[in-house]
């Protein structure tokens, strides 16, 4: 009956099966690189261990063992592998408990890449997930023949990443596993087509699907995975958050704010980026969320100095003008709803630097000068508190500013007071800087491009001593020194310094400290989280009240945070390309470890505020659209063409028939009517006149010799010679297409590569099924 | 051989195609394609590229393969073959399909099915996936059926995959092919089958002790015949050329009388007593047949399978086993007798019948009176199916059969198990004849 002579796969084929499958999984599990600082470890582990396992299976599969058989056997060796590499003994089973405990809370404690070097880190953890990914890849696509499902393990590996690092998954990696994926997919259909039905191929038994079917598998497979890598490039993304998923309630690590000087150098350097609290707003680009001001600077640091809370300050309601800022200075007021975690606990009320309105529950108070909201119940803390107010962005007159020579009076001396053991560097420092400024706004201008560009400073988390601080003596430090440890700190050293500089200009000045950017997590909603927290200083001027500037350098803060008015004049500083300051990864221990990522991740930016803000787009990615498109579309106008040349290369190479049907497709291309069916004489005595007006003679007599060569092969004894046609074809294919009006489209878009030239009907005899007639 | 019909149907539209081509989506393929949507939709609403990536994969797949092949316009054409047309039961047959393309090369793996009737067994199956422009392929396989009956072989269908199993178009050629599966024919015993004559050794039936044909003893003239044969006096009459035959034209008539009556068997298909009964009456036809009489197979229920023929006639001997071969029990109770038979029967009648009922009693005298001589083979059809309790068995064969030899027929009974053979050369014993045990009455 029917022969259903199936190749069985053999050895051979089941080892490179379990091969590709354990490729698929493995480089799958590239994709989790980043949870640790030596990626290396796991992977080279993972190859230790899963390939045997692989191996096993497919002797197993070889030898028609049913997968419940394999399957326990393999998980069996993998549980043994992953305890021998974990602890050297492949029987230490309650190290291997140890270990797995001690994974899990370094997973806890670090922010990923987890550092290796004060034990495994989270390699264990890694190791048994990709072995575990392995195991069921290998199962369930080799052993149980179900490579779809074999997709979801790889699906999950592929995925974690996304939510725990934040996206930025190499494309390669994804590439490579969806084309172990997809050669799974193809073995296993080729497998089953092979078993379906008797071979009607060449061979009478073959393993392998023809290689048309395989050409166009691979084309049709990396059309898909192309596609699939160029994706994130051409969808539109909404970045809308349904869940506001990972932030579990009752978290036993909170963020106080008490002194907010102190905590904040602890909050940014240690612990993980927790989120804590989240916006509302209609500002298209909330940022600078004052909790405090520091306005008293002795010798030893900065300090919020003393407040003046009367009862009547009650935060609620309308508040008084802001000191200072003139009634006619254009503002727009924003909308602002606020969310507090329950971990962030702080008795000064986060708001933006002038506000026209807030509404929080509970005895919050401001303080006339300073602006700042502070609890004047005891236990009052902002941990969960929901609260709105009105913010107002002021449109400063940029112009005005900068020719004001006043200088700033009717302050609290407190806001110019400076140490009396002050280094007298620093103010000479701060005259040589400025000295090509002529009014105190300029020179606030030069001091902050001197920060964050000329000065040569560097951002940098580490402490430079123990008992950090922003003193006398570490200001004196962090500026005047070129040594180690010199111009190198982090927002709050440089919010001091810029502040105590300015004082010694004259110009009043107190640091702010609160949160730089939120990150968009969807429309109008936005969080902060405890590595947004950040210092800067407010300088005082006549006319314009107290005015942000930021001398963080850009690797922290970067240029379109920048207050526009801050910017000097000056176009060169404007163009000052944005350098990331190269940053040193401190690693020094897991304890010491700031989990704060030197650079930012790059936030996605959403459509409205980009239109919004047309700086803040990023430039490279618009140009590697336009480039990539061009190189598409390039590539499309080209392609038709090369593709027809390697058509013509081959065919003229080819036997006579070959040259005939690379006539057949000249004509076709030239819109030429070639009488497809008819007989070479036929033909020839058709296209006899297509070779121009007047006629070649040569070519002509090439035309006819080729005629007769197609009718010698087609209709002569098989055992005579037919004569060779090269030559001819090539004159006569020219001066075709030189004779011909649409050569030019014919070169760019020869059809003959969509269509064959039209058929007659051919009236063989026999029953028929076609794709189309 | 199949008849050339070339589908042609009208080129469809483009669109058609790929509606078509989205349609011929497998399950994978709809999965992966709902998949890739769902997950690109997540992708682009909640900002995750990566994910999005996943999405396109699954989703971009199955599309793409559809676009492949719904382009490929391929153009096969098939030819069929059955050697031989007619087969035996239990004897096989070979199907040859001629495959050519005569289009461009399909971009899929094509998997060709072709449809069998189930007592062929299963389905042959091929896989091409290397079709070119030009290709050609005969490929053959045997059926072997084991039942009787006339089969349609055929329509092939042609279903084209793709290398990711998401796709599958399916197409199907129209034509069929009749396969005709005749009866097994046993040989049987030589026995004496004229009753007159039966203990005479002689076993060649005699035209002139039976027949009564006319004296037709001229037949026309064919090139070397003795021009001293020549009949004038009928040439005279018939205006050309007659000779005499020089042997005497001999005519030994035969009648096989098959039952066909549905409520006289039991058991189904195969496993039926019917079967055997139509192996019974096509063994002792080709029998007849080869000992040169001229035959008529009729049924109980009235039906004639063909004329008379010679013993020469090969092909009367394959109509008849034709016949049967498509012959279906027929309801009604009765077998037909007397005016209902057109032409009566005469010389040598053959009976094979099944369960007989008190009713056949007149008719098959009326047989037996008409014949010259009458021979019966009643099945013992009970042994054919296993009786419900309570079930109440008329009469069984053998009551019958010595019933029937009352008549002046030579019956005997044939079980499930007895061989054909055995049951024919008891049939030829003159103890049937004479000597017999008185018939019992039946009720």
């Amino acid at each position: 009956m029917t022969a259903n002579s199936a190749p069985r796969i053999g050895l051979p084929g089941h080892v490179v099966g379990a091969l590709i499958g354990f490729g698929t999984a493995w480089s799958a599990m590239l994709a989790w690189r980043g949870f640790t600082s030596r990626s290396e470890l796991y992977l080279t582990d993972l190859v230790a261990v899963g390939l045997p396992l692989v191996l096993l299976g497919a002797a197993g599969r070889a030898a028609r063992l049913s997968t419940a058989v394999v399957l326990p056997v393999q998980a069996l060796l993998a549980w043994l592998g992953l305890t021998w590499q974990l602890t050297g003994n492949p029987f230490a089973v309650d190290a291997v408990g140890t270990t797995m405990r001690a994974a899990i809370d370094a997973s806890r404690e670090y922010a990923a890449p987890v550092p290796t070097e004060a034990g495994d880190g989270v390699q264990p953890l890694l190791l048994a997930g990709g072995l575990l990914v392995v195991l069921l890849v290998d199962a369930l696509a080799l052993g149980l023949r179900r490579v779809p499902l074999a997709g979801l393990p790889v699906l999950t590996v592929y995925s974690v990443p996304i939510g725990l690092l934040g996206g930025g998954l190499s494309w390669y990696v994804f590439a490579l596993s969806a084309w172990g994926f997809l050669t799974l997919l193809f073995l296993q259909e080729q497998d089953q087509v092979l078993r379906w039905g008797r071979d009607l191929g060449p061979g009478t038994s073959r393993r392998r699907l023809g290689e048309r079917v395989r050409v166009s598998s691979a084309g049709v497979g990396s059309l898909a995975v192309a596609a699939a890598v160029a994706a994130p490039l051409l969808l539109p993304t909404l970045d809308v958050a349904l869940l506001d998923v990972g932030q579990g309630a009752g978290s036993p690590e909170r963020i106080e704010i008490v002194n907010p000087i102190a905590d904040l150098r602890r909050d940014l350097t240690r612990g993980r980026d927790r989120d804590l609290l989240t916006v509302v707003t209609d500002d298209p680009a909330p940022a600078y969320l004052r909790i405090s001001v520091l306005n008293r600077f002795t010798e030893n640091q900065w300090s919020s100095g003393d407040r003046d809370i009367p009862s009547d300050q009650g935060a609620d309601g309308d508040q008084p003008a802001p000191p200072g800022v003139p009634a006619s200075l254009p503002r727009t007021e924003y909308d602002y709803r606020v969310e507090v975690t329950d971990r962030f606990e702080s008795r000064w009320l986060p708001t933006q630097p002038v506000v026209s309105a807030v509404d929080a529950a509970g005895d919050w108070r401001y303080d006339v000068g300073s602006r700042d909201f502070l609890a004047a119940e005891d236990d009052l803390t902002t941990a969960g508190l929901d609260y709105t107010m009105t913010a107002v962005t002021l449109d400063y007159d940029e112009e005005r500013l900068s020719t004001e020579t006043a200088r700033a009076g009717g302050l609290p001396a407190e806001l110019t007071a400076l140490p009396a053991a002050l280094n007298p560097q620093i103010a000479r420092l701060a005259a040589t800087v400025t000295r090509d400024a002529d009014t105190p706004f300029r020179k606030a201008q030069a001091l902050q491009q001197w920060f964050r560009v000329d000065g040569g400073f560097v951002y940098d988390l580490e402490p430079t001593s123990p008992d950090d601080g922003v003193g006398t003596d570490e200001l004196s430090d962090f500026l005047l020194s070129n040594s180690e440890g010199g111009r190198r700190g982090y927002c709050e050293q440089f919010a001091a310094a810029m502040a105590v500089m300015a004082r010694t200009l004259g110009i009043p000045a107190r640091v702010a400290v609160g949160f730089l950017t939120p990150e968009r997590v969807g429309p109008d909603t936005y969080t902060y989280s405890s590595h947004d927290l950040h210092a800067w200083p407010e300088l005082y001027f006549p006319g314009a009240g107290w005015m942000r500037f930021e001398p963080t350098p850009s690797s922290r803060a970067s240029e379109d945070l920048l207050p526009d008015y801050s910017v000097g004049a000056d176009p060169s500083d404007v163009d000052q390309p944005e350098v990331p300051e190269p940053t040193q990864v401190p690693s020094q221990g897991p304890i010491d470890r700031p989990s704060e990522r030197p650079e930012p991740t790059p936030r996605p930016t959403p459509a409205p505020t980009a239109a919004a803000d047309p700086d803040s787009g990023t430039p490279w990615l618009v140009v590697a659209t336009v480039l990539g498109g061009t190189l598409l579309l390039l590539g499309a106008a080209l392609a038709p063409g090369a593709l027809r040349r390697r058509a013509r290369d081959r065919r003229l190479a080819g036997s006579v028939e070959d040259h005939w049907s690379e006539l057949a497709a000249t004509a076709t291309d030239l819109g030429l009517p070639w009488p497809e069916g008819r007989s070479p004489h036929e033909v020839g005595r058709r296209a006899r006149s297509w070779c121009g007006e007047p006629a070649d003679d040569d070519v002509v007599a090439a035309w006819d010799r080729i005629v007769a060569a197609v009718e010698a092969a087609r209709f002569a004894d098989p055992g005579r010679p037919v004569p060779a046609t090269r030559a001819d074809t090539e004159r006569v294919r020219e001066a075709w297409v030189a004779a011909a009006p649409r050569r030019r489209l014919a070169r760019w878009w020869p059809r003959s590569l969509w269509r064959r030239p039209g058929r007659a009907p051919v009236t063989a005899p026999g029953d028929r099924v076609g794709a189309s007639r | 051989m199949s008849e050339a019909i070339p589908a042609a149907p009208s080129r469809p539209r483009r669109r058609g195609r790929v509606r078509e081509g989205l349609s011929g989506l497998t399950l994978r393929g709809r999965a992966f394609l709902a998949a890739g949507v769902t997950a690109v939709t997540c992708a682009v609403v909640l900002g995750q590229p990566a994910l999005a990536r996943v999405g396109v994969l699954v989703m971009v797949l199955p599309l793409a393969t559809v676009l492949l092949l719904v382009r490929a316009r391929y153009d096969l054409a098939l030819v069929r073959s059955i050697g031989p047309r007619v087969v035996t039961a239990g004897s096989t047959a070979t199907i040859t399909l001629d495959l050519r393309n005569e289009g461009r090369p399909p971009r899929g793996v094509l998997l060709l099915e072709d449809h069998l009737p189930f007592a062929l067994g299963s389905r042959p199956r091929f896989v091409v996936d290397d079709v070119g422009a030009r290709w050609q392929r005969a490929v053959s396989y045997t059926v072997r059926p084991e039942v009787r009956g006339r089969y349609e072989i055929g329509p092939l269908t042609v279903r084209v995959g793709d290398g990711f199993g998401l796709v599958e178009l399916g197409r199907a050629f129209r034509t069929t092919t009749p396969l005709v599966v005749t009866p097994r024919v046993l040989t049987l015993p030589e026995i004496g089958l004229t009753g007159a004559w039966s203990g005479s050794g002689e076993h060649r039936a005699r035209a002139f002790a039976t027949g009564s044909a006319e004296d037709v003893t001229v037949r026309e003239y064919r090139r070397g015949d003795d021009l001293r044969r020549v009949h004038w006096r009928s040439s005279a009459r018939a205006g050309e050329l007659m000779v005499r035959r020089e042997e005497q034209p001999w005519q030994a008539l035969a009648t096989v009388l098959l039952d066909d009556r549905l409520l006289a068997h039991r058991g189904e298909g195969l496993a039926g007593s019917f079967e055997t009964a139509v192996v019974a009456a096509a063994s002792v036809a080709d029998h007849l047949l080869a000992h040169g009489y001229q035959l008529v197979l009729r049924t109980t229920s009235g039906r004639t399978a063909a004329g008379r023929a010679g013993r020469e006639d090969a092909g009367h001997r394959q109509l008849l086993l034709e016949w049967l071969a498509e012959l279906a029990p027929q309801p009604g109770a009765r077998i037909a007798a007397g005016a209902e038979i057109g032409e009566r029967p005469r010389g040598l009648t053959v009976a094979v019948l099944g369960g007989l009922l008190p009713d056949d009693d007149a008719a098959l005298r009326w047989w037996r009176h008409q014949s010259d001589s009458a021979l019966a083979l009643v099945l013992d059809v009970e042994q054919w199916h296993r009786p419900a309790p309570g079930y109440e068995p008329g009469p069984g064969a053998e009551q019958w059969s010595r019933r029937l030899t009352g008549q002046g027929w030579r019956a005997g009974a044939l079980g499930q198990r007895d061989p054909l053979a055995t049951a024919w050369q008891r049939l030829g014993r003159p103890s049937h004849v004479v000597g017999g045990p008185a018939p019992e009455p039946v009720r």
